[in-house]
């Protein structure tokens, strides 16, 4: 990724999470490198897990080690196991590097280094091994990136060199929930049995092409009827309020907007009688493109 | 004959020292003049019930040679190589098992997972209590249960059935944790606490200033939840006491630490609340709320890192044990008025303490090894 590029996906980072902060660090660049080798993640930001979306990547391929994606200094350590007191840490082994511009980077699953106190580690610099230990350990180590100067997660994909190949999106369904009841559309289905005339719940299902492992949110999910954009979500970047997360074009907590199958909801929409057009369009971090169009009669 | 003529000279070596330590021990804490409680060990073999736990006997040489375990949570509770259980104060076993299947444990209870998901939770004599569906990593402290979301950032506080009370979101990942009255603190790699009432109702964060990279290494909730301290930041990191004023917890006392831990560090207050000790690089801070007095002290062990912080009845030592390099752990104990009482260090790969009747117990690999604390 070039310098050029980098700056203007800052920008449009800062603006996506509704923030006038970008000229402010416009001028210096922030550009990762992949703590491990680049590879499709094996999940990515935003994928939907049972009762939240996730605000990291897992690294994909077989990352023996984790380098520092930037130079940066030692903020947080904790080692699998040696962690005093009750509290858990499911995301096992971990190092949080504080870099510029107020950005952190948060490597998991791993063993970490030995490093002297708050220790300065340079790009490319080795943070620890990947030891399978926390929860998604078993897939690949995590990477996150937070903004701390607007207490917001980033979607890594953003910042780092971009992968060769690029596929599109996927999308696997709709979904229009009213009164409890679930009509389910998948996506290439004509025919669709007719509607009631009323308020509905949207949601759709859709997943990143370029994640190999389990189902992870596109870049970008919006959906249009009859011709006009009625809602977007972008899963650019996390932003942090009173409730926790709120992903851009949701509401906080991060749960709240997703249903019990993984779906992204998209907003509520009435549907008046005659033939309705929904259209789902899918975009990817590297700009592929899925579109999918249901025709609907509503009485 | 060997390995028993080492073990003998061990012992007798470990009483030499014990009984000089309590010899010395008036002349260390000379410049008190209040009655101090002392802690000294009754008998240094192996806990007479120990017998009684299931599985195979230790092996002689364990204490040099026993494979690394990780500490659970125990609080009143022991963890003792593969063997964690409870033991009441009169020294009898009521329950132990593997400690490897046990998620979460303390005085109330302890926790282990269920195969399609969820976790079951035990009382001390090992019989069910309930069983919950509820995702999350489980977690218990001041009789409270709660679960951690597997991303670290969200917690769900549980009741006695294994119903979610409340749960939360977090902005960032919990680093730290402590829970005391009705308080549960939460300190966050984002640098804030968080802290909820026992309805869910959350307080208004807290968020330690004054240094240039923020982030929470560890949290003490007094025992009433009137007073939290914390370990925080970088450049510098400091040592801060907040008191509860009205509807807020406001600033009572800040410190700056001079050599920073990137670690997540231990901390605890005494039973009766009014001092505490929170684990540093390399060492300690004492802190007396009753008069602001602050001190650091050295762990003794080099290079060590504390484990675990625990307090005993009323005014006595807060205890705690340390892990060092090479398979070095040693135990120390601080009086009430911040005076180092008494430090040994053994050759151990796991160790822990709890509390028991008037003294303690500290689980090593091979056994459990009793002490009692008593007014001098």
């Amino acid at each position: 990724m070039n310098a050029c590029h980098s700056l203007k996906l800052r920008i449009f980072l800062r603006a996506a999470a509704g923030l006038l902060g970008a000229c402010m660090t416009a001028g210096t660049a922030f550009a990762l490198d992949w703590p491990a080798a680049p590879e499709k993640p094996k999940a990515g930001f935003g994928s939907a897990r049972s009762d939240y979306l996730l605000a990291q990547i897992l690294l994909g391929g077989e990352p023996v080690e984790l380098r520092a994606a930037e130079d940066g200094e030692i903020l947080f350590m904790a080692a699998q196991g040696g962690v005093p007191g009750s509290l858990p840490f499911p995301l096992g082994g971990m190092v949080a590097l504080a870099h510029e511009d107020g950005f952190s980077t948060l490597y998991s699953g791993i063993e970490p280094d030995v490093f002297p106190h708050a220790a300065k580690v340079k790009k490319g610099d080795s943070l620890g091994k990947w030891n399978g230990s926390g929860t998604y350990g078993s897939v690949g180590p995590g990477f996150a990136v937070v903004d701390r100067k607007v207490q917001s997660w980033v979607n890594p994909l953003m910042l780092l060199p971009a992968l060769e190949s690029d596929r599109a999106p996927a999308i696997f369904d709709l979904s229009l929930a009213r009164d409890g009841a679930v009509v389910e559309i998948a996506e290439g289905r004509k025919n669709t049995p007719p509607l009631g005339q009323g308020s509905y719940d949207r949601f759709g299902g859709s997943g990143d092409g370029n994640v190999s492992g389990f189902l992870s949110a596109p870049f970008r999910l919006s959906m249009s009827l009859n011709g006009v954009a009625s809602a977007e979500r972008t899963f650019d970047a996390a932003v942090a309020s009173g409730e926790g997360l709120a992903f851009t074009g949701s509401k906080a907590p991060s749960g709240s907007g997703i249903d019990s199958e993984g779906r992204f909801f998209l907003g509520r929409v009435f549907l008046a009688k005659g033939a309705m057009r929904i259209r789902i369009r899918a975009e990817s971090v590297y700009g592929s493109v899925r579109e999918t169009t249901w025709i609907l009669e509503v009485r | 004959v060997a390995t028993r003529a080492r073990e003998k000279s061990g012992k007798h070596r470990f009483r030499f020292w014990m009984l000089l330590l309590c010899v010395l021990y008036p002349l260390i804490a000379s410049g008190t003049l209040e009655p101090e409680t002392a802690v000294i060990p009754v008998r240094f073999e192996a806990y007479p019930s120990m017998a009684t736990l299931p599985g195979s006997p230790p092996s002689k040489d364990s204490r040099e040679s026993g494979s690394a375990v990780n500490i659970v949570l125990p609080v009143s509770a022991f963890a003792s190589g593969n063997r964690a259980g409870y033991a009441d104060s009169g020294g009898s076993i009521l329950w132990a098992g593997n400690r490897s299947g046990i998620a979460a444990m303390d005085d109330s209870g302890w926790s282990s997972s269920v195969s399609d998901g969820g976790f079951s939770v035990s009382d001390p004599f090992g019989k069910a209590l309930f069983e919950t569906r509820l995702e999350g990593y489980p977690f218990f402290q001041a009789g409270r249960r709660f679960a951690l979301r597997e991303d670290q950032r969200g917690v769900t506080e549980i009741d006695t059935r294994g119903q979610a009370l409340w749960t939360k979101e977090f902005p960032s990942i919990v680093t730290a944790f402590s829970a005391g009255g009705d308080i549960a603190a939460f300190g966050l790699l984002d640098g804030s606490i968080r802290s909820f009432a026992r309805d869910g109702t959350e307080e208004i964060p807290i968020i330690p200033a004054g240094s240039r990279l923020s982030c929470i290494y560890s949290l003490a909730v007094s025992p009433d939840g009137k007073d939290i301290a914390a370990i925080s930041g970088q450049d510098p990191q400091r040592f801060v006491v907040y008191r509860r004023e009205g509807i807020a917890y406001t600033p009572a006392f800040r410190k700056d630490i001079p050599e920073a831990s990137v670690r997540p560090l231990s901390a605890g207050f005494s039973a009766d609340g009014s001092t505490l000790v929170a684990a540093i690089e390399n060492g300690l801070v004492f802190f007396d709320l009753t008069g602001d007095r602050f001190r650091t002290l050295k762990n003794g062990l080099e290079d060590s890192y504390v484990r675990k912080i625990l307090s005993l009845s009323g005014t006595t030592p807060l205890l705690m044990t340390l892990e060092g390099k090479n398979g070095r752990m040693a135990v120390g104990a601080i009086s009430a008025a911040g005076t180092a009482l008494l430090r040994f260090s053994f050759a151990a790969s796991d160790a822990d303490i709890v509390a028991s009747g008037e003294g303690f117990v500290l689980a090593l690999d091979d056994g459990l090894y009793r002490y009692e604390a008593v007014q001098r």
